[in-house]
């Protein structure tokens, strides 16, 4: 039986439960992703991270979440009231919507009924999770616009820009998924990849162009360039306070945990047990395939931390020119590599043809690359194209040596 | 309207004089990006970093030593023989730059004598909250009656 039908025999109550379910498990998952990631950055950096509010520091994140929940609310008078007020409730409500498609366990008896953790299970589950996310950007945008400021209206334009440049390169390293797995539904990946492989290693590089485009798309460093504090003061929720600011602070978090979840799904094996562990999916009667979910969640959710605090952030063109000039043309170009050999595999082709394949789509790689390579030492030995050497120091520009700034002396 | 810059001269140099534009011109190298082995060690120096022993000290609960001459509390004291001795001059008053302390000098009686001389301090106030702890206060006073401990001052 496959998930799908398994799903379609929940009653109405059942539904019920695993909806109030999956939105506690986002919220008490964002509670301690704040807490996790504060102690995991102030250990990189030789600090200890909150410790004084409960144990261990663990309701820091409770107190500062009802604080600021009973702080005044201020909208500003330039504000648009009204798509003030809606902007946060888009953007939390559509992360909390992406949830409803991840597969978080195996067959489990919930209630002496048997089901699965998910709340619904469409055929094209990842592309409603793109599309949700998607609209969880106008929340960003409308906020920056409404708030009738110049910062956050800065910052949601280059949300915009950001999310809208990185969902495609996301979207593309999502098709070499779906056409290895023959299918866009989430419960179906993770049955194929527990029937084969784990996506993460038979499409590398599909995974590591998620991994690089979810962290843009959520706008963390390296790539918070939407909330870069020292340029745009707090980003789009600059105007914001009280819940509504807290609302934005969930919905960050909690669309942190859906991309990983998502990754965990797509390229991970979702719910399944790392391989030669599988007997340990039957514990607490199928329950126990939730940690190994949320380990893997945990997996991703680390590196998101690791990256902020390694690296600073990104120039906003040098950004923009990795998604679009690196990122997409990579994808674009495993996809044709993956769709052929797809179809040659299909279509019954000898191994002998594949792996002629697999050799000349190498032959080419290298043969363009040497082609790159070759033209940026001509562009770097070409002839200067403006004046002369000026008489003072300049830095160097791309192709260009030097120019003459003097004005004609 | 006025023209501001009328009034505005700004000398010409002479032309044998250096500017800008006599220092020589040098290219200047800028390096590409690092290998993706050297960018990893960064991901690598913050990870060891996560099993090092770190350095906060958890202050109420765990007091660190001060500096041997860490700028504390201030503290008034008395000739050996218990005669106070601060003669309430106000020099300390003067010299503090926050404008914290207050002193108000009073005489010295036949039955009421607290420091050797004629004058004495009846009323010695530092406030903390004004306090800037620059010890110009302890440099003025002439007869060393007041010196600044090691102990922080403890104002909460």
């Amino acid at each position: 039986m496959t998930t799908a039908e398994l799903l379609g025999t929940d009653p109405g109550w059942i539904i019920a439960v695993k909806a109030v379910m999956v939105f506690g498990i986002c919220v008490v998952a964002t509670l301690m992703a704040v807490w996790t990631e504060r102690r995991v950055l102030a250990k990189m950096q030789l600090r200890t991270g909150p410790n004084r509010v409960g144990p261990a520091g663990l309701l820091q994140s409770l107190s500062d979440g009802v604080k600021l929940a009973l702080k005044e609310d201020i909208i500003p008078a330039a504000a648009d009231k009204v798509v003030f007020i809606i902007a946060p409730i888009i953007a939390t409500s559509m992360c909390f919507m992406a949830f409803a498609v991840i597969p978080m366990t195996g067959v489990v008896n919930l209630f002496g009924h048997k089901t699965a953790l998910q709340l619904t299970d469409l055929p094209v589950g990842v592309l409603y999770i793109l599309a949700v996310t998607s609209i969880g950007v106008y929340g960003v945008v409308l906020a920056g616009w409404s708030s009738g400021s110049t910062y956050p209206l800065l910052g949601g334009l280059r949300s915009s820009a950001q999310v809208i440049s990185y969902e495609v390169a996301m979207g593309l390293s999502l098709v070499a998924v779906f056409i290895y797995a023959s299918s866009m539904s989430t419960s179906d990946i993770v049955a194929s990849q527990h029937q084969h492989i784990w996506n993460a290693v038979v499409l590398f590089p599909s995974f590591v162009i998620y991994v690089i485009s979810m962290v843009g798309e959520t706008n963390r460093a390296p790539f918070d360039l939407a909330e870069a504090e020292g340029e745009l003061v707090g980003g789009f929720h600059t105007e914001y306070s009280s819940l509504k600011f807290a609302l934005f602070f969930l919905a960050e978090y909690v669309n942190i945990i859906a991309v990983s979840a998502l990754a965990t799904t797509l390229f991970l094996g979702g719910y399944h047990a790392l391989p030669g562990l599988g007997f340990t999916e039957q514990w607490l009667g199928g329950w126990f395939t939730l940690i190994w979910f949320f380990a893997k969640v945990n997996l991703f959710f680390f590196i998101f931390m690791w990256l902020r605090g390694s690296l600073p952030r990104l120039r906003y063109d040098q950004f923009m020119k990795f998604g679009w000039k690196v990122l997409i043309p990579v994808s674009l170009i495993w996809i044709l590599i993956v769709a052929s050999l797809r179809v040659l595999q299909q279509e019954g082709a000898p191994r002998s043809a594949i792996l002629a394949f697999a050799a000349g789509v190498v032959i080419i790689v290298m043969a363009m690359s040497s082609l790159v390579e070759r033209n940026k030492e001509k562009v770097r030995s070409a002839d200067l194209p403006l004046g002369e050497a000026p008489n003072f120091p300049v830095p160097s520009l791309p192709n260009v040596q030097s120019i003459n700034v003097s004005g004609g002396k | 309207m006025t023209d501001f810059n009328e009034n505005l001269h700004i000398e010409k140099k002479a032309s044998g004089q250096a500017d800008i534009n006599s220092v020589p011109f040098t290219e200047v190298e800028q390096p590409g990006p690092a290998s993706l082995a050297q960018q990893a060690k960064g991901f690598w120096v913050t990870f060891s970093t996560m099993f090092k022993k770190n350095q906060t000290v958890q202050y109420p609960d765990v007091k660190a030593p001060t500096a041997p001459r860490f700028h504390g509390r201030h503290q008034l004291n008395r000739h050996p023989d218990g005669l106070e001795k601060c003669i309430g001059c106000e020099l300390c008053a003067w010299a503090c730059p926050a404008d914290a302390i207050l002193v108000e000098g009073g005489n010295n009686t036949p039955g009421n004598q607290m420091s050797p001389g004629e004058r004495h301090g009846a009323v010695y106030q530092i406030n903390y909250l004004r306090c800037i702890f620059c010890g110009l206060c302890v440099e003025a006073c002439p007869t060393r009656a007041l010196t600044m401990t090691n102990q922080p001052a403890h104002l909460l």
